[in-house]
Protein backbone atom coordinates (compact mmCIF):
# COMPACT_ATOMS: atom_id res chain seq x y z
CA UNK A 1 0.00 0.00 0.00
CA UNK A 2 3.12 2.59 1.10
CA UNK A 3 4.95 1.18 -1.83
CA UNK A 4 3.76 3.74 -4.19
CA UNK A 5 4.23 6.85 -1.30
CA UNK A 6 7.70 8.62 -2.19
CA UNK A 7 10.36 9.16 0.70
CA UNK A 8 9.59 12.99 0.66
CA UNK A 9 6.03 12.34 1.06
CA UNK A 10 7.21 9.94 4.24
CA UNK A 11 9.04 12.92 6.00
CA UNK A 12 6.01 15.48 5.02
CA UNK A 13 3.21 13.56 6.71
CA UNK A 14 5.73 13.31 9.36
CA UNK A 15 6.17 16.93 9.80
CA UNK A 16 2.24 17.51 9.26
CA UNK A 17 1.97 15.37 12.35
CA UNK A 18 4.09 17.70 14.22
CA UNK A 19 3.39 20.32 13.16
CA UNK A 20 6.23 21.00 11.06
CA UNK A 21 5.33 21.89 7.71
CA UNK A 22 5.20 25.71 6.00
CA UNK A 23 1.71 26.87 5.14
CA UNK A 24 2.18 26.19 1.45
CA UNK A 25 3.02 22.70 1.98
CA UNK A 26 0.58 21.86 4.56
CA UNK A 27 -2.07 23.25 1.44
CA UNK A 28 -0.46 20.62 -1.12
CA UNK A 29 -0.38 17.62 1.82
CA UNK A 30 -4.15 18.11 2.56
CA UNK A 31 -4.91 18.23 -0.92
CA UNK A 32 -3.17 14.67 -1.87
CA UNK A 33 -4.50 13.35 1.50
CA UNK A 34 -8.41 14.30 0.03
CA UNK A 35 -7.26 12.47 -3.41
CA UNK A 36 -4.99 9.63 -2.20
CA UNK A 37 -6.24 6.91 0.40
CA UNK A 38 -2.72 5.44 0.88
CA UNK A 39 -1.87 8.59 2.17
CA UNK A 40 -4.49 8.66 4.20
CA UNK A 41 -3.94 5.07 5.60
CA UNK A 42 -0.09 6.00 6.81
CA UNK A 43 -0.62 8.92 7.95
CA UNK A 44 -2.81 7.13 10.60
CA UNK A 45 -0.33 4.40 11.25
CA UNK A 46 2.42 7.17 11.94
CA UNK A 47 -0.19 9.46 14.13
CA UNK A 48 -0.69 5.93 16.04
CA UNK A 49 2.81 5.12 16.50
CA UNK A 50 3.51 8.33 17.35
CA UNK A 51 1.00 8.24 20.32
CA UNK A 52 2.24 4.70 21.59
CA UNK A 53 6.05 6.38 21.77
CA UNK A 54 3.82 9.79 23.54
CA UNK A 55 2.18 7.06 25.93
CA UNK A 56 5.55 6.15 27.44
CA UNK A 57 5.94 8.11 30.95
CA UNK A 58 8.82 10.57 31.98
CA UNK A 59 10.88 8.15 34.32
CA UNK A 60 11.80 9.00 37.45
CA UNK A 61 15.78 8.66 38.79
CA UNK A 62 15.68 6.01 40.77
CA UNK A 63 18.22 8.00 42.91
CA UNK A 64 19.36 11.77 43.49
CA UNK A 65 22.69 12.52 40.65
CA UNK A 66 23.76 14.85 42.88
CA UNK A 67 27.48 15.59 42.83
CA UNK A 68 29.76 15.43 45.69
CA UNK A 69 33.05 17.60 45.81
CA UNK A 70 35.32 14.73 44.95
CA UNK A 71 33.04 13.31 42.07
CA UNK A 72 33.27 17.18 40.82
CA UNK A 73 37.10 17.20 41.39
CA UNK A 74 36.84 19.81 43.67
CA UNK A 75 39.83 20.84 45.71
CA UNK A 76 38.92 20.81 49.32
CA UNK A 77 42.70 21.11 51.00
CA UNK A 78 43.67 23.91 52.94
CA UNK A 79 45.88 26.31 50.66
CA UNK A 80 47.71 27.63 54.26
CA UNK A 81 48.81 24.19 54.74
CA UNK A 82 49.67 23.61 51.19
CA UNK A 83 51.91 26.25 51.08
CA UNK A 84 54.01 25.52 53.96
CA UNK A 85 55.33 22.02 52.22
CA UNK A 86 57.61 23.86 50.13
CA UNK A 87 59.26 26.28 52.71
CA UNK A 88 59.29 22.92 55.04
CA UNK A 89 60.72 20.73 52.41
CA UNK A 90 63.40 23.17 52.10
CA UNK A 91 64.43 23.80 55.70
CA UNK A 92 64.46 19.69 55.91
CA UNK A 93 66.83 19.74 52.78
CA UNK A 94 68.97 22.39 54.28
CA UNK A 95 69.29 20.25 57.49
CA UNK A 96 70.37 17.12 55.46
CA UNK A 97 72.56 19.38 53.64
CA UNK A 98 74.27 20.41 56.59
CA UNK A 99 74.15 17.22 58.33
CA UNK A 100 75.88 15.70 55.71
CA UNK A 101 78.68 18.79 56.37
CA UNK A 102 79.30 17.63 59.36
CA UNK A 103 79.45 13.97 59.14
CA UNK A 104 81.76 14.04 56.64
CA UNK A 105 84.07 16.96 58.15
CA UNK A 106 83.68 14.69 61.42
CA UNK A 107 84.75 11.51 59.61
CA UNK A 108 87.49 13.26 57.95
CA UNK A 109 89.46 14.25 61.23
CA UNK A 110 88.35 11.09 62.69
CA UNK A 111 90.09 9.33 59.97
CA UNK A 112 93.72 10.52 61.83
CA UNK A 113 93.04 9.37 64.79
CA UNK A 114 94.92 5.53 64.12
CA UNK A 115 98.03 6.56 63.28
CA UNK A 116 97.78 9.43 66.50
CA UNK A 117 96.53 6.39 68.63
CA UNK A 118 99.57 4.55 67.36
CA UNK A 119 101.77 7.34 67.83
CA UNK A 120 100.65 7.72 71.18
CA UNK A 121 101.17 4.34 72.27
CA UNK A 122 104.59 4.43 71.69
CA UNK A 123 105.56 6.60 74.11
CA UNK A 124 103.43 6.72 77.64
CA UNK A 125 103.34 8.83 79.13
CA UNK A 126 102.20 10.98 75.91
CA UNK A 127 104.55 13.75 74.58
CA UNK A 128 103.26 16.85 76.23
CA UNK A 129 103.85 19.09 73.76
CA UNK A 130 100.78 17.83 71.29
CA UNK A 131 98.46 18.08 74.33
CA UNK A 132 96.48 21.28 75.06
CA UNK A 133 97.94 23.61 77.76
CA UNK A 134 96.17 22.57 80.07
CA UNK A 135 96.73 19.11 79.69
CA UNK A 136 100.60 19.74 79.32
CA UNK A 137 100.94 21.87 82.33
CA UNK A 138 99.28 19.12 84.29
CA UNK A 139 101.15 16.04 82.99
CA UNK A 140 104.44 18.22 84.16
CA UNK A 141 103.23 18.67 88.01
CA UNK A 142 102.57 15.14 87.67
CA UNK A 143 105.79 14.09 86.55
CA UNK A 144 107.29 16.50 88.98
CA UNK A 145 105.48 15.81 92.15
CA UNK A 146 106.30 11.74 91.19
CA UNK A 147 103.84 10.48 93.60
CA UNK A 148 100.82 9.35 91.36
CA UNK A 149 100.43 6.35 89.65
CA UNK A 150 101.14 6.12 86.15
CA UNK A 151 98.55 7.37 83.80
CA UNK A 152 95.47 4.94 83.10
CA UNK A 153 94.65 3.34 80.11
CA UNK A 154 91.50 5.65 79.52
CA UNK A 155 93.75 9.13 79.69
CA UNK A 156 96.06 7.91 76.94
CA UNK A 157 93.35 7.19 74.92
CA UNK A 158 91.66 10.60 75.61
CA UNK A 159 95.75 12.21 75.06
CA UNK A 160 95.37 10.77 71.89
CA UNK A 161 91.93 12.58 70.99
CA UNK A 162 93.99 15.32 72.12
CA UNK A 163 96.40 15.38 69.30
CA UNK A 164 93.29 15.89 66.74
CA UNK A 165 92.57 19.58 68.57
CA UNK A 166 93.58 22.21 67.23
CA UNK A 167 94.86 24.03 70.83
CA UNK A 168 98.65 24.19 71.08
CA UNK A 169 100.59 25.76 68.21
CA UNK A 170 103.90 24.94 67.63
CA UNK A 171 105.25 28.54 68.38
CA UNK A 172 104.38 28.13 72.08
CA UNK A 173 105.42 24.51 72.18
CA UNK A 174 108.77 24.90 70.86
CA UNK A 175 109.38 27.72 73.09
CA UNK A 176 108.25 25.71 76.32
CA UNK A 177 110.57 23.03 75.06
CA UNK A 178 113.65 25.41 74.41
CA UNK A 179 113.19 26.87 77.93
CA UNK A 180 112.99 23.66 79.46
CA UNK A 181 116.10 22.70 78.09
CA UNK A 182 117.57 25.90 78.98
CA UNK A 183 117.09 25.42 82.67
CA UNK A 184 119.63 21.96 83.32
CA UNK A 185 118.73 19.77 86.67
CA UNK A 186 120.63 21.72 88.78
CA UNK A 187 118.42 21.96 91.75
CA UNK A 188 118.57 26.34 91.95
CA UNK A 189 117.14 26.72 88.64
CA UNK A 190 114.48 24.24 89.02
CA UNK A 191 111.45 27.17 90.14
CA UNK A 192 112.72 29.97 87.62
CA UNK A 193 112.84 26.88 84.92
CA UNK A 194 109.13 25.97 86.02
CA UNK A 195 108.08 29.02 86.36
CA UNK A 196 109.25 30.94 82.75
CA UNK A 197 107.90 27.12 81.18
CA UNK A 198 104.63 27.75 83.01
CA UNK A 199 104.21 31.27 81.96
CA UNK A 200 104.89 30.45 78.27
CA UNK A 201 102.60 27.36 78.24
CA UNK A 202 99.90 28.92 79.87
CA UNK A 203 99.66 31.60 78.36
CA UNK A 204 96.21 31.61 75.68
CA UNK A 205 97.64 31.20 72.72
CA UNK A 206 95.61 32.52 69.08
CA UNK A 207 97.61 31.35 66.94
CA UNK A 208 97.21 29.25 63.66
CA UNK A 209 96.88 25.58 64.70
CA UNK A 210 98.71 22.31 63.37
CA UNK A 211 96.53 19.55 63.32
CA UNK A 212 99.40 16.89 63.89
CA UNK A 213 102.51 17.07 65.96
CA UNK A 214 106.01 16.58 64.75
CA UNK A 215 108.47 13.45 65.18
CA UNK A 216 110.83 16.07 66.18
CA UNK A 217 108.89 17.80 69.17
CA UNK A 218 108.05 14.53 70.14
CA UNK A 219 111.28 13.20 70.54
CA UNK A 220 112.59 16.33 72.11
CA UNK A 221 109.88 15.77 74.56
CA UNK A 222 111.01 12.51 75.58
CA UNK A 223 114.27 13.90 76.37
CA UNK A 224 112.72 16.61 79.04
CA UNK A 225 113.66 15.74 82.49
CA UNK A 226 111.10 13.68 84.20
CA UNK A 227 111.80 15.37 87.62
CA UNK A 228 112.85 18.86 87.19
CA UNK A 229 110.89 20.79 89.87
CA UNK A 230 109.37 18.83 93.34
CA UNK A 231 106.13 19.84 94.32
CA UNK A 232 107.22 21.84 97.58
CA UNK A 233 108.65 24.50 95.57
CA UNK A 234 105.43 25.67 93.78
CA UNK A 235 103.15 27.99 95.17
CA UNK A 236 100.26 26.51 96.53
CA UNK A 237 97.71 28.73 94.62
CA UNK A 238 99.91 28.20 91.24
CA UNK A 239 99.70 24.49 91.96
CA UNK A 240 95.83 25.03 92.97
CA UNK A 241 95.41 26.55 89.67
CA UNK A 242 97.35 24.06 87.42
CA UNK A 243 95.13 21.11 89.07
CA UNK A 244 92.11 22.90 87.64
CA UNK A 245 93.33 23.67 84.26
CA UNK A 246 94.45 20.39 84.26
CA UNK A 247 90.65 18.88 85.31
CA UNK A 248 89.07 20.67 82.75
CA UNK A 249 88.27 18.52 79.40
CA UNK A 250 88.15 20.66 76.47
CA UNK A 251 88.75 18.41 74.00
CA UNK A 252 86.16 15.64 75.52
CA UNK A 253 83.70 18.67 75.42
CA UNK A 254 84.37 19.93 71.51
CA UNK A 255 83.84 16.17 70.55
CA UNK A 256 80.40 15.72 71.84
CA UNK A 257 79.47 19.08 70.62
CA UNK A 258 80.19 17.16 67.01
CA UNK A 259 78.32 14.46 67.53
CA UNK A 260 75.73 16.84 69.40
CA UNK A 261 75.47 19.34 65.71
CA UNK A 262 75.17 15.85 63.99
CA UNK A 263 72.17 14.25 65.74
CA UNK A 264 70.54 17.06 65.83
CA UNK A 265 70.87 18.35 62.61
CA UNK A 266 69.81 14.27 61.55
CA UNK A 267 66.61 14.96 63.59
CA UNK A 268 66.45 18.34 62.31
CA UNK A 269 66.08 16.76 58.46
CA UNK A 270 64.31 14.08 59.62
CA UNK A 271 61.56 15.39 61.43
CA UNK A 272 60.86 18.52 59.13
CA UNK A 273 61.37 15.99 56.30
CA UNK A 274 58.29 14.07 57.67
CA UNK A 275 56.23 16.87 58.17
CA UNK A 276 56.71 18.05 54.47
CA UNK A 277 55.44 14.48 53.77
CA UNK A 278 52.54 14.25 56.27
CA UNK A 279 51.22 17.83 54.61
CA UNK A 280 51.69 17.34 51.12
CA UNK A 281 49.51 13.51 51.67
CA UNK A 282 47.54 15.47 53.56
CA UNK A 283 46.46 18.01 51.81
CA UNK A 284 46.27 16.23 48.35
CA UNK A 285 42.92 16.60 46.67
CA UNK B 1 14.81 28.42 40.47
CA UNK B 2 16.14 31.28 38.54
CA UNK B 3 18.79 28.85 36.30
CA UNK B 4 20.57 31.39 35.28
CA UNK B 5 21.51 32.84 38.42
CA UNK B 6 22.06 28.82 39.14
CA UNK B 7 23.45 28.36 36.59
CA UNK B 8 25.93 31.64 36.87
CA UNK B 9 27.17 30.13 40.40
CA UNK B 10 27.77 27.31 38.90
CA UNK B 11 30.16 28.31 36.53
CA UNK B 12 31.62 30.02 39.74
CA UNK B 13 32.24 27.00 40.99
CA UNK B 14 28.87 26.70 43.21
CA UNK B 15 28.28 22.78 43.12
CA UNK B 16 25.20 23.10 45.38
CA UNK B 17 23.90 25.89 43.08
CA UNK B 18 24.69 23.03 40.41
CA UNK B 19 23.20 20.17 42.35
CA UNK B 20 20.30 22.29 42.43
CA UNK B 21 20.17 22.06 38.74
CA UNK B 22 21.01 17.95 38.68
CA UNK B 23 17.78 17.82 40.99
CA UNK B 24 15.66 19.72 38.47
CA UNK B 25 16.67 17.70 35.26
CA UNK B 26 18.05 13.99 36.69
CA UNK B 27 14.57 12.82 35.40
CA UNK B 28 15.30 14.09 31.76
CA UNK B 29 18.22 12.97 31.60
CA UNK B 30 17.84 10.01 33.41
CA UNK B 31 14.66 9.02 30.60
CA UNK B 32 16.67 10.14 27.92
CA UNK B 33 19.23 7.48 28.85
CA UNK B 34 17.00 4.46 29.86
CA UNK B 35 15.24 5.26 26.62
CA UNK B 36 18.99 5.39 24.93
CA UNK B 37 20.63 2.43 26.38
CA UNK B 38 17.61 -0.17 27.19
CA UNK B 39 18.40 -1.16 30.78
CA UNK B 40 18.77 0.85 33.85
CA UNK B 41 22.01 0.66 35.37
CA UNK B 42 23.77 1.54 31.95
CA UNK B 43 21.71 4.69 32.38
CA UNK B 44 22.36 5.34 35.88
CA UNK B 45 26.17 5.38 34.79
CA UNK B 46 25.44 7.25 31.55
CA UNK B 47 23.43 9.47 33.78
CA UNK B 48 26.05 10.29 36.35
CA UNK B 49 29.09 10.72 34.02
CA UNK B 50 26.69 13.39 31.76
CA UNK B 51 26.22 15.57 34.98
CA UNK B 52 29.86 14.94 35.98
CA UNK B 53 31.04 15.89 32.32
CA UNK B 54 28.44 18.98 32.61
CA UNK B 55 29.68 20.37 35.60
CA UNK B 56 34.03 19.83 34.32
CA UNK B 57 32.76 21.59 30.93
CA UNK B 58 29.98 24.03 32.52
CA UNK B 59 32.79 27.19 31.20
CA UNK B 60 31.69 26.17 27.88
CA UNK B 61 27.89 26.67 28.27
CA UNK B 62 27.18 29.81 26.19
CA UNK B 63 23.53 30.26 26.62
CA UNK B 64 20.62 28.86 25.15
CA UNK B 65 18.82 25.99 26.57
CA UNK B 66 20.14 24.52 29.43
CA UNK B 67 18.12 21.45 29.20
CA UNK B 68 19.09 20.73 25.74
CA UNK B 69 22.32 21.48 26.74
CA UNK B 70 22.45 18.59 29.25
CA UNK B 71 20.65 16.17 26.56
CA UNK B 72 23.38 16.45 24.71
CA UNK B 73 25.94 15.70 26.66
CA UNK B 74 23.78 12.64 27.90
CA UNK B 75 23.53 11.28 24.53
CA UNK B 76 26.88 11.35 23.85
CA UNK B 77 27.62 9.43 26.45
CA UNK B 78 25.03 7.19 25.31
CA UNK B 79 26.91 7.33 21.49
CA UNK B 80 30.02 6.66 23.30
CA UNK B 81 28.84 3.17 25.59
CA UNK B 82 27.29 1.73 22.80
CA UNK B 83 29.80 2.31 20.67
CA UNK B 84 32.24 0.67 22.93
CA UNK B 85 29.36 -2.39 23.60
CA UNK B 86 29.55 -2.83 19.70
CA UNK B 87 33.29 -3.08 19.85
CA UNK B 88 33.86 -5.61 23.10
CA UNK B 89 30.08 -7.19 23.40
CA UNK B 90 29.23 -8.25 26.71
CA UNK B 91 26.43 -10.96 27.86
CA UNK B 92 24.07 -9.34 29.89
CA UNK B 93 24.04 -10.99 33.99
CA UNK B 94 20.51 -9.93 34.31
CA UNK B 95 17.83 -12.73 34.68
CA UNK B 96 15.49 -14.17 32.13
CA UNK B 97 12.23 -14.44 31.66
CA UNK B 98 10.26 -17.37 30.25
CA UNK B 99 10.08 -15.86 26.64
CA UNK B 100 14.04 -15.04 26.84
CA UNK B 101 13.23 -11.51 27.36
CA UNK B 102 15.45 -9.32 30.45
CA UNK B 103 12.99 -8.88 32.99
CA UNK B 104 12.82 -5.07 33.21
CA UNK B 105 9.96 -3.28 34.62
CA UNK B 106 11.99 -1.42 37.75
CA UNK B 107 9.96 -0.74 40.77
CA UNK B 108 10.09 3.02 40.28
CA UNK B 109 8.14 2.68 36.73
CA UNK B 110 5.12 0.56 38.39
CA UNK B 111 1.79 3.08 38.53
CA UNK B 112 0.78 1.70 42.19
CA UNK B 113 -2.93 3.37 41.17
CA UNK B 114 -3.00 0.27 38.14
CA UNK B 115 -4.85 -2.95 38.17
CA UNK B 116 -2.58 -5.63 37.99
CA UNK B 117 -3.72 -6.50 34.39
CA UNK B 118 -3.03 -2.91 33.42
CA UNK B 119 0.45 -3.51 34.95
CA UNK B 120 1.01 -6.12 32.91
CA UNK B 121 0.03 -4.92 29.85
CA UNK B 122 1.74 -1.86 30.20
CA UNK B 123 4.71 -3.50 31.12
CA UNK B 124 4.05 -5.66 27.97
CA UNK B 125 3.83 -2.28 25.89
CA UNK B 126 7.48 -0.96 27.35
CA UNK B 127 8.42 -4.19 26.55
CA UNK B 128 8.00 -3.63 22.96
CA UNK B 129 8.77 0.07 22.07
CA UNK B 130 11.46 -0.81 23.94
CA UNK B 131 12.59 -3.98 21.88
CA UNK B 132 11.83 -1.78 18.25
CA UNK B 133 13.82 1.21 19.58
CA UNK B 134 16.80 -0.93 20.19
CA UNK B 135 16.66 -1.95 16.92
CA UNK B 136 16.70 1.66 15.27
CA UNK B 137 20.30 3.07 15.14
CA UNK B 138 21.22 5.23 17.50
CA UNK B 139 20.78 8.19 15.76
CA UNK B 140 17.71 7.61 14.45
CA UNK B 141 16.70 6.60 17.89
CA UNK B 142 17.94 9.39 19.94
CA UNK B 143 15.67 11.64 17.25
CA UNK B 144 12.25 9.91 17.80
CA UNK B 145 12.88 9.56 22.07
CA UNK B 146 13.96 13.69 21.72
CA UNK B 147 10.68 14.53 19.95
CA UNK B 148 8.29 12.09 20.83
CA UNK B 149 9.27 11.07 24.41
CA UNK B 150 10.88 13.84 25.47
CA UNK B 151 8.57 16.05 23.66
CA UNK B 152 10.74 18.65 21.95
CA UNK B 153 10.64 20.23 18.89
CA UNK B 154 12.91 19.84 15.56
CA UNK B 155 14.99 23.06 16.20
CA UNK B 156 15.58 21.96 20.24
CA UNK B 157 16.02 18.31 18.57
CA UNK B 158 18.90 19.83 16.24
CA UNK B 159 20.27 21.73 18.69
CA UNK B 160 20.83 18.65 21.42
CA UNK B 161 22.20 16.30 18.12
CA UNK B 162 24.05 19.42 16.71
CA UNK B 163 22.76 18.36 12.74
CA UNK B 164 20.38 20.27 10.58
CA UNK B 165 16.47 20.40 11.06
CA UNK B 166 16.06 18.75 7.74
CA UNK B 167 18.50 15.69 9.10
CA UNK B 168 16.20 15.84 12.31
CA UNK B 169 12.83 15.64 9.92
CA UNK B 170 14.34 12.78 7.76
CA UNK B 171 15.28 10.58 10.82
CA UNK B 172 12.62 10.89 12.07
CA UNK B 173 10.23 10.02 9.69
CA UNK B 174 12.17 6.99 8.57
CA UNK B 175 12.15 6.23 12.53
CA UNK B 176 8.53 6.26 12.84
CA UNK B 177 8.38 4.28 9.64
CA UNK B 178 10.71 1.55 11.12
CA UNK B 179 8.64 1.36 14.51
CA UNK B 180 5.34 1.58 12.85
CA UNK B 181 6.43 -2.06 11.44
CA UNK B 182 8.17 -3.28 14.08
CA UNK B 183 5.07 -2.81 16.23
CA UNK B 184 2.14 -4.10 13.89
CA UNK B 185 -1.07 -4.46 15.30
CA UNK B 186 0.20 -4.09 18.95
CA UNK B 187 -2.32 -0.98 18.91
CA UNK B 188 -5.42 -3.18 18.78
CA UNK B 189 -4.34 -5.18 22.01
CA UNK B 190 -3.43 -1.72 24.04
CA UNK B 191 -5.69 -0.55 26.67
CA UNK B 192 -8.53 1.72 26.09
CA UNK B 193 -6.85 4.59 27.75
CA UNK B 194 -4.31 4.16 25.50
CA UNK B 195 -6.55 4.13 22.64
CA UNK B 196 -8.12 7.23 23.63
CA UNK B 197 -5.04 8.71 24.25
CA UNK B 198 -3.83 8.33 20.77
CA UNK B 199 -7.02 9.37 19.16
CA UNK B 200 -6.92 12.51 21.40
CA UNK B 201 -3.47 13.78 19.63
CA UNK B 202 -2.72 14.76 16.31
Amino acid sequence: MTTSITRREVEALSAYLDGQLSEKERIRLERDLQLRADLRALLEDLQRTRGLLRSQPMLRAPRNFTLTPQMAGVKTFKPARRRLVPAISLVSVMAAALFMLVLVGDLVSFGRKPELLQLASQSVPLPMEVEAPAAYEARSLDSRVATEAPPPAEAVAENAFALTTPTPTLEATSQALSLAEAYPPPEAGMAKSADATRDIVTTPTLLTPYPEPLPTMVAQADELPAEELSAEELPAEELKEVETQAQRPPIQTRWNTWRLAEVALGLMALSFGALAYFLARSSRP
Amino acid sequence: MDEMALIQSAQRGDLEAFNRLVLHYQDVIFTQAYRMMGESEAAEDATQEAFISAYRSLRTYRGGSFKAWLLRIVTNACYDELRRRKRHPTTSLQPLDGDDDEIETPRWLRDHSESPEEQTERHELGTAIRHCLDDLSPEFRAVVILVDIQGMDYGEASAVTQTPIGTIKSRLARARMRLRDCLGGLWELLPAKYRLFIEDRP
